[in-house]
């Protein structure tokens, strides 16, 4: 029997013939620790997946998926369309102009100010996704079962497997639910009330040798559309940390080829149960 | 056809506009606020130019998922292009919108987060000024964007089809235009045959009309003939514009009647949309 414990790995990848300066999905683990470190205590993850079409998307995605992780570290209210939802909806959004202001202070600084399409576009905000999970330990000891709680606006997915096969898929179940309007925060959306009925909430509970995978909508829609699923989760498992980097990319350079992935940004957080 | 190749830096499409710029074009359209054909023709180049460039904006610039040519038609057959650019046919999209003619300031009405809208000023750029001088040689422009689209074509056969679309008051003064259409729609990508929309202005009255799926309605026989003229739409952007509210069948083309035709801009798809929670 393994340790009963947590092993966390992410991997972000940008869409072939972008840059990966200029990837717009987003990932935050924490706590922050290296992937080959057994995690004993609660973790919370976030995917967020700026929207193609906003500007500084990238931007608005990390500052979501940070925000969005340390309160569902630290708040076990988070999950639920309340006030503390609303609270870290209201203290997400006020971050960003304070940011903007800084991002539009430099760009005069080094003598490249504002554009007029950027002005435009700023005014509508930025736009991305968030899936935010927060595993914990059950209250047994030792450790036999962890209870997971999920938030999710728009389709960035969270995928249960068990004995490799899937168990639980959300919010999307299906691969032809995938399109170009999700659900997104908006870095001016100051309706709380709105993000916090538009997000989606569950909650589950792991055994050991159970994985959870945190996935942007690309890979989501290949996984969830795959022939063979056991096949497509066991390819998965071969990228296991970040010396894969290269590889993963390669791989999904090869599944767009084959066209039959999605040629945009992907982001996978990867959760392994011990203790089995 | 399948209309679903994706556009993007390295597999970029072209949109040539084509603008009549003939001396019928100083007459009023009809409507509650009379508006030169002409101004209502610049203003609407002017502004898909402005969508087109705000929808591909990034921080380090426009990106070049489009190539962008605008053609004048009137006394003579060109681009009409002002400032920097002129004289150029198909220009990357982030030339177009680094090099307008010039920067007018105007108000716009913007959301304001909390279900309202709050007015901000806002830049808009111009990049042609409205023209009306000599016949309406349509045929000639056709045969222009043509040869513009057979280039594009041989250059990408593999990008989603170029796209056409001919701003005019219809009244053509070197024969039928409706030879000249389909030779501009006989050319195809791997992914579909170019397509050509058309923008109707109109002192002939009635109502203004949107992406309809037959002539029933409109007023006269140029606008049946340009809608005769107009590609269906494609399954993607009918989607898209039924989430929009239009009322959309298999037949609906790519026509309008005296009314805006920058939604259009919106039919492109470039990836995730960024828009607000409803």
């Amino acid at each position: 029997m393994t340790s009963p414990g947590l092993y966390i790995t992410h991997l972000v990848a940008p869409k072939h013939g972008s840059t990966a300066l200029e990837c717009e999905d987003a990932v935050c683990v924490l706590p922050d620790r290296p992937h080959d470190d057994l995690i004993t205590g609660p973790v919370a993850a976030s995917v967020c997946d700026g929207a193609t079409e906003s500007v500084l998307a990238k931007d608005w995605a990390h500052l979501l998926a940070i925000e969005s992780a340390q309160w569902a570290l630290e708040q076990a209210d988070f999950f639920t369309a309340g006030p503390v939802y609303e609270q870290f909806a209201t203290a997400v959004v006020e971050r960003w102009d304070p940011w903007l202001e800084e991002y539009t202070r430099d760009r005069a600084e080094v003598g490249r100010p504002l554009k007029w399409y950027e002005q435009a576009k700023l005014a509508e905000g930025a736009y991305a996704t968030m899936l935010t999970l927060r595993i914990t330990p059950g209250p047994d000891s030792p450790t036999e079962t962890w209870q997971w709680q999920v938030a999710a606006l728009g389709d960035s997915c969270m995928f249960h497997i068990r004995d490799d096969k899937l168990i639980r898929s959300f919010p999307v179940e299906r691969a032809e639910e995938f399109g170009t309007v999700p659900d997104l925060f908006g870095s001016r959306n100051r309706d709380t009330g709105l993000i916090g009925a538009r997000t989606r909430f569950t909650t589950g509970v792991c055994e050991p040798g159970d994985r959870l995978l945190l996935m942007s909508d690309a890979l989501a829609a290949w996984f969830l559309g795959a022939p063979d699923p056991v096949h497509a989760f066991r390819q998965l498992l071969e990228f296991g940390g970040p010396h894969d980097t290269d590889g993963f990319g390669a791989w999904l350079d090869d599944l767009r080829s084959q066209q039959v992935l999605r040629n945009d940004d992907v982001a996978v957080v990867r959760i392994d149960v011990e203790g089995r | 056809m399948a209309y679903t190749a994706e556009i993007s830096r390295t597999n970029p499409t072209c949109i040539v506009f084509l603008v009549d710029q003939s001396t019928s074009m100083t007459d009023p359209i009809g409507g509650e606020v009379p508006q030169k054909k002409a101004d209502v023709v610049a203003d609407a180049i002017n502004r898909l130019l402005t969508e087109l460039s705000v929808k591909c904006a990034k921080e380090e610039g426009v990106r070049d998922y489009f190539h962008v040519a605008v053609v004048g038609y009137g006394a003579t057959v060109g681009s009409a292009f002002a400032g920097a650019l002129t004289g150029r046919d198909l220009v990357p999209l982030s030339e177009v919108a680094d090099n307008p003619a010039r920067v007018d300031d105007r108000t716009k009405k913007v959301p304001d987060g909390a279900g309202g809208l709050v007015e901000m000023s806002v830049k808009f750029p111009l990049w042609m000024d409205p023209v009306a001088h000599g016949g309406t040689p349509m045929n000639r422009a056709l045969k222009y964007a043509e040869t513009l689209v057979a280039g594009w074509t041989e250059r990408y056969p593999a990008s989603f089809p170029p796209i056409v679309i001919n701003l005019t008051d219809g009244e053509s003064t070197d024969g039928d235009p409706v030879e000249a259409a389909n030779s501009i729609t006989a050319h195809a990508t791997a992914d579909g045959t170019a397509l050509l929309f058309n923008l109707h202005v109109s002192a002939s009255g009635g109502s203004p009309v949107s992406f309809p799926d037959s002539d029933a309605d409109l007023p006269d026989s140029h606008a049946s003939t340009l809608f005769q003229m107009s590609s269906p739409l494609p399954s993607h952007m009918r989607s898209y514009a039924a989430s929009q509210g239009q009322k959309v069948s298999e037949t609906t083309r790519g026509f309008v009647y005296n009314a805006d035709i920058t939604s259009v801009v919106q039919f492109l798809d470039i990836g995730t949309r960024a828009t607000e929670l409803r």
